[in-house]
């Protein structure tokens, strides 16, 4: 039977989803008319022709919307929270918009990101436990200051490194915010369950313009501010006794766009001698397997396919004890190494093929 | 219109942005005193407001449905309440305000004292008069009181109080005493004297149900329950569910209440929390001893919610709303442990 609860859930999402359905051709021809467009080339980008950006402002301005929307009809619901997310987030977005169009240093902009994580440790944003590499959780102390902001940053780019192909980053966020509303449900963390809600309901509107092919980008002001929001999330629990299993959850559930991030450390760092650790390439997961011979569409129904799979890893390890969930963890890092290996092995027979050729 | 210079375009969207956020903010001062306004749980603001607005009987309706919905009462309620009795409430009536307002003070002070002097003399006098209490009863207030300075208020650890004077205490303090046999407004009495204290969340908390001279409840989590036969009342059934741990817990809670016989008395206690694994079906069996909803959690009327003191003496099979309850709200960014108490008294023995 349908709690009040869920009505309240179902209704948020509902509108987060009509807000930025109704938000996103608004952006689109502003974007049109302001000729903030994303200019195909040979490089990095796998688009044909100019698409607008400013997708990403539709989230922001739904996010807004919403808040007002639960402040006024559930006033019980209303956390301060949803404040201090939407407060930081404007300053994503005005950072993710000066990037969009006059593109700035990324070692600037991982400096600024480190500083809002900061503030949002002192505003109650934090992680006080993580996963004990054996088993249970470690209380982290003064750590959790240099934890908090790394995990807002690192999730943040996660998010953003993923926004390569069309519906790509929209589609992990909708997975990853439907798999940690579902833990949170069960789990009765109201906070998390609202943010999901909202996340969900704007990234499945997002969808209907942003699917291949794409008529309209979030550009880095949507991947960043959804990844910020996706990181706060993770990171409140008021409520007493109950055993945040901290951040393995997440790591779970972020393992697609983790590790796609974590790969392209590796690769920055080979490439830190000749002063490129913050040039971007051309390397990332989807990159890859576009190179393979796959279509956008099979790339991006394969990272869903692999970000579902994690998902349900997630939800059964917040079901078992604490004290086991290094297993999951153990596994994720044995799936996604045997991922990376089979993706060497099958690119290595390809580029026998190609020279064969 | 077409804007080549990205600085311009920069300039366009971040006013767009700021604009939204300024609307945002707007609403949401706008929203959020309004809601201040409409809360249940903040009647202080409405009946203060009315007052300002010269509607002293709506202010006044309002603070007292306020004291009676949310609990405990602060001292800043108590003392508005004075203000705006003071002309129209006889002395005896303005005096028991008072010295309520003066334990509530103590109270508030505890939670930041370890070891809190005070004048004994306020519990001296009293306008509210127990019946004469057996000795067994008079040990049981004793050892009660003991329990409760070791665990919660241990402000008043070394106060040796008189028994009349832990009586005075604790009605003062906000609990609820029916002195003359009958169990709330049930239509049912007992020959025996019930005192119940259960304390909330917080580290140590336990609950306090005497009968007969024997605490039936304890330290341990949990929801406490006694039954007790119609008089002549003999101990029927006793004990514990920790609902916080375990949903198998309020199952096995929701069968051992409907087992219980109509007619039998039914007297519960808090300890901790009783709320977390509550069932729909739980929350009915106990409403089937007299107990109502009578506090408001999140806007919805609840019993008691999460790491509440809730102690209350029902009758399986009476109207709702006709039992004695009592309740105390978790505020987990005060330091104060919620307690609540209630006990029917019956007396010695002619």
């Amino acid at each position: 039977m349908m709690k009040n609860q869920d009505w309240v859930y179902i209704s948020i999402g509902a509108v987060s989803f009509i807000a930025t359905l109704l938000f996103v051709p608004i952006f689109r021809w502003l974007a049109l008319k302001l000729n903030v467009v994303d200019m195909p080339d040979q490089k990095r980008k796998v688009h044909k022709k100019p698409i607008p950006y400013l997708g990403g402002l539709a989230f922001y301005i739904s996010f807004l919307v919403v808040c007002c929307f639960i402040e006024w009809f559930y006033p019980q619901y209303f956390d301060d929270n949803l404040v201090v997310i939407a407060v930081v987030g404007t300053f994503i977005v005005l950072m993710g918009l000066l990037d969009d169009l006059i593109s700035i240093p990324a070692s600037k902009k991982l400096i600024f990101e480190l500083f809002l994580g900061i503030l949002l440790y002192y505003w109650g944003f934090k992680t006080v436990t993580i996963a004990h590499p054996l088993g249970g959780v470690l209380e982290v102390g003064w750590l959790a200051m240099i934890i908090t902001p790394l995990w807002i940053v690192g999730v943040m780019n996660a998010i953003n490194f993923s926004d390569g192909l069309d519906g790509l980053a929209s589609g992990q966020v909708a997975i990853c915010s439907a798999t940690i509303f579902a833990i949170s449900y069960y789990n009765g963390q109201i906070f998390s369950c609202l943010v999901m809600s909202i996340l969900l309901g704007c990234t499945l509107a997002f969808l209907v313009y942003n699917s291949h092919p794409a008529s309209v980008f979030m550009g880095d002001t949507g991947a960043l501010f959804l990844g910020f929001v996706l990181g706060c999330a993770t990171l409140v629990e008021k409520k007493k006794g109950v055993t945040i299993v901290a951040l393995t959850i997440p790591i779970v559930v972020l393992a697609v766009p983790f590790l796609d991030t974590f790969l392209s450390f590796l690769r920055r760092v080979q490439r830190a001698s000749r002063g490129e650790f913050f040039v971007p390439d051309r390397d990332h997961l989807h990159h890859r397997l576009l190179k393979l011979g796959l279509s956008q569409r099979q790339v991006v129904f394969s990272l869903y396919y692999f970000s579902i799979c994690m998902g349900f890893l997630a939800f059964i390890t917040s079901l078992i004890p604490s004290k086991y969930t290094f297993l999951v963890l153990i596994l994720v890092l044995m799936l996604v190494g045997m991922g990376i290996i089979l993706l060497h092995f099958i690119e290595g027979i390809s580029r026998k093929n190609e020279e064969q050729l | 219109m077409k804007v080549d210079n990205p600085k311009i375009k920069v300039l366009i969207l971040w006013g767009i942005v700021l604009c939204s956020f300024i609307v945002f903010w707007i609403c949401h001062v706008y929203i959020s005193n309004y809601q201040t306004f409409v809360a249940p749980q903040n009647y202080l603001v409405r009946a203060k407001h009315y007052l300002q607005e010269g509607q002293k009987e709506k202010a006044l309706q309002e603070i007292e449905w306020g004291v009676n919905t949310f609990k405990p009462v602060s001292s800043e309620v108590l003392a508005f309440l004075m203000k705006i009795k003071k002309d129209n409430m006889d002395e005896n009536g303005y005096k028991e305000l008072e010295k309520k307002y003066q334990v509530s003070m103590l109270l508030e002070k505890c939670n930041y004292s370890e070891n809190l002097q005070f004048d004994t003399k306020i519990l001296d006098a009293s306008e509210f008069s127990f019946p004469l209490l057996s000795k067994t009863t008079q040990s049981s207030v004793l050892s009660l009181w003991k329990l409760l300075t070791r665990r919660t208020l241990r402000c008043m650890q070394d106060t040796n109080l008189s028994v009349s004077q832990i009586f005075n205490f604790l009605y003062y303090s906000g609990g609820v005493f029916y002195i003359n046999s009958n169990i709330g407004n049930t239509g049912f009495a007992i020959d025996n004297d019930i005192l119940v204290v259960s304390e909330g969340s917080a580290e140590g908390s336990g609950a306090q149900i005497w009968f007969q001279g024997n605490n039936y409840a304890g330290n341990r989590r949990g929801f406490y329950v006694l039954i007790l036969t119609p008089p002549p009342c003999k101990v029927f059934r006793a004990d514990r569910f920790d609902i916080w741990e375990s949903r198998n817990d309020a199952l096995k809670m929701e069968q051992f209440l409907e087992e219980v016989p109509e007619g039998y008395i039914g007297v519960f206690a808090v300890a901790d929390d009783a709320s977390e694994n509550m069932t729909d079906k739980l929350e009915q069996n106990l409403l089937s001893f007299g107990f109502s909803k009578k506090t408001y959690i999140k806007g919805e009327k609840r019993i008691f919610g999460y790491g509440y003191a809730f102690a209350g003496i029902g009758v399986k099979g009476a109207n709702e709303g006709t039992a004695l309850q009592n309740w105390a709200e978790y505020n987990p960014s005060q330091n104060r442990i919620p307690i609540a108490i209630c006990c029917v008294l019956h007396g010695r023995d002619k």
